[in-house]
């Protein structure tokens, strides 16, 4: 029997970092993989954010063959009819706060080039890497402490503490008794066709505009994103969602004729089905108990916006690895000498980004996710840009029957203002649950479907034009005291 | 364009043992697995999730099913080490 001073299981970036800060803080550190090589089993939206560029120095080597750069990510919109409506780009700020953020969105990697990279650097910093090999719980001594684990070649790994990097389905967190599976609400289901293409055709026809989005009435939003020499197009939503079988909205996505055109221009031709789940959890509460910590997905630490995973994965591996040190220093390896860990993370990128972990999940179930919410939105959307910008008619008749054309659009957008967009505004930039917050958006939640839908039924009965109702309004309530103010002004003036 | 026709690009070392399974007595037939199932591998009999003979060959192990079983009757575990699905373009 081999005995360790610290066992992760998962080979994925995660588990690497675990190992490798781990194994360079001179532990005995070996980490498992299921997988013939680390990768095998990992599928990807494939965009690493700078964030792993900034926080890991020696995320700086990082030369894989098939990166793609995004420079460029671009939202399109596609309603009811399956029709593309609108399509917004955005790039790096000129005023982004670190000098990678301002290069690029992301870079865009296969997991089957990332992964053998990154546990490469953890063996070279001595931790001992077995492959093809599945951990199949964790092993008690005869008082019932967490000892070690066992793995399904009949073998048994004895170690102080255990590192769980073992994905959504995490074997790890299972046997310690720290969860069951998560709750339905809690997972998300990703499924991607993965496309080849040759690198000068996406060169020509995507360049760095490598991240696409597809936002529509019809399914919850999809993707394209693009490698050096491929693309991943899928789409996902959690668990709790499907009302239909997965490939009834991956149908939808794929008839949409941006998609078809992206697949067409650079002769892509698919290679890969892939599925797979990723956690998508507002605040994750349970993280160590006695002996264990859990890092990456198996924690639930993907971002509860768009379920980046990476980044988060490593870090809370990295800080694993601290841990795990300063417990075997302290010569203690209870849950109460890893609460440290958990102090760590929240104190770290991973407990800044689940601050707004509720209001996030309000606004992504309510509208990124929601294909229901796209049914209005998109059309809003579309009809503020028609009624600003159409030739149609003389620009003085078109802004004229701008209200009336958005007016239709007013309930449902106090609605989810009130729900969904106050809250996740108000919890971004301030801790949650504090009082005066929730009193604004108990406030305004109760005060805007009362003023804007009076509005609205009283621009429907002036003969659709809003601004005969509006105009006066703001007039009297918003102009006037300014108004009012520069005749004051010019009369001072005057004098 | 119908998109199970992509359900044939998976890549696998079958595996041997068993490693997904509905317990029939357990089953309240809610149907959540045969919803869920990107492969098909699910279908209602009696109304009972009966999982399809060839699963070894096409489960992607995502273990949605598993997931989103209410009553429990699915059991899911990985396939051993080396075996199972292959991702090649993760």
């Amino acid at each position: 029997m081999k005995k360790y001073d610290v066992i992760v299981v998962g080979g994925g970036p995660g588990g690497s970092a675990a190992a490798k800060t781990a194994a360079e803080s001179g532990l005995k550190t070996i980490f498992f993989e299921r997988g013939t090589v680390p990768g095998e089993k990992n599928v990807s939206g494939t965009g690493l954010s700078p964030k792993c560029f900034r926080d890991f120095d020696f995320m700086r080597a990082m030369d894989l063959p098939h990166e793609r750069v995004a420079t460029m990510a671009t939202l399109h919109l596609s309603d009811e009819r399956n029709v593309e409506t609108n399509m917004f780009s955005f790039t790096p700020s000129t005023n982004a706060p670190y000098p990678e953020a301002g290069e690029y969105l992301t870079r865009n990697v296969y997991r089957s080039e990332l992964d053998p990279w990154l546990a490469g650097l953890a063996t070279a910093a001595g931790a001992e890497l077995q492959t093809s090999t599945k951990v199949t719980g964790v092993t008690r001594d005869s008082a019932g402490r967490i000892d070690g684990v066992k793995t399904d070649r009949g073998e048994a790994f004895k170690a102080d503490l255990v590192i769980g990097a073992d994905g959504v389905i995490s074997t790890v967190a299972r046997t310690a008794g720290i969860r069951d599976k998560w709750d339905p609400s809690e997972v998300a289901m990703i499924l991607n066709v993965d496309f080849g293409a040759a690198r000068k055709d996406i060169d020509a026809v995507i360049g760095g505009n490598a991240l696409h989005y597809w936002y529509s009435a019809l399914f919850p939003v999809g993707y394209s994103f693009f490698s050096a020499e491929g693309c991943h197009i899928g789409l996902g939503c959690y668990m709790d969602w499907w009302k239909k079988n997965p490939h009834y909205y991956l149908d939808k996505l794929f008839a949409l004729e941006g998609v078809q055109q992206q697949i067409k221009l650079c002769k892509a031709k698919a290679r890969e089905f892939q599925n797979h789940m990723v956690t998508f959890l507002t605040n994750p509460t349970t993280t160590y108990s006695d002996s264990v910590m859990l890092i990456g997905d198996a924690a639930g630490f993907a971002c509860p916006f768009e379920a980046e995973g990476v980044y988060y994965a490593m870090y809370s591996g990295m800080l694993a690895g601290r841990v795990a040190k300063k417990a075997l220093e302290r010569g203690d390896v209870s849950a109460r000498s890893l609460a440290e860990y958990e102090r760590l993370w929240r104190d770290s990128p991973i407990g800044e980004e689940f601050i707004g972990g509720e209001a996030i999940e309000g606004f992504v179930r309510g509208i990124g996710f929601n294909p229901d919410a796209g049914r209005w939105v998109i059309p809003m959307i579309n009809d503020a840009m028609y009624g600003l910008l159409n030739v149609a008619e003389s620009h003085t008749e078109s802004a004229r029957n701008l209200p009336a054309l958005l007016t239709p659009y007013l309930p449902e957008l106090v609605e989810t203002l009130a729900r969904d967009l106050v809250p996740l505004g108000i919890n971004m930039s301030k801790p949650p649950s504090r009082p005066p917050d929730a009193r604004v958006a108990r406030a305004l939640k109760w005060l805007l479907p009362k003023v804007l839908p009076f509005i609205a039924r009283r621009a429907a009965r002036t003969e659709n034009r809003y601004s005969e109702v509006t105009t006066p309004l703001l007039m009297e309530y918003f102009a006037k005291p300014f108004v009012q103010a520069k005749a004051r002004r010019l009369e001072e003036n005057g004098r | 364009m119908n998109t199970r026709d992509f359900t044939r690009l998976v890549y696998k070392d079958v595996p041997d043992v068993d490693f997904l399974s509905a317990d029939r007595g357990t089953c309240e037939g809610c149907g959540n697995c045969v919803i869920i199932c990107p492969m098909f591998l699910w279908k209602l009999e009696g109304k009972k999730a009966l999982l399809a003979e060839d699963y070894e060959e096409k489960c992607l192990e995502c273990g949605a099913c598993w997931q989103v079983c209410e009553c429990g009757a699915i059991s899911f575990d990985f396939p051993g080490g080396g075996k199972g699905i292959v991702v090649k373009y993760g």
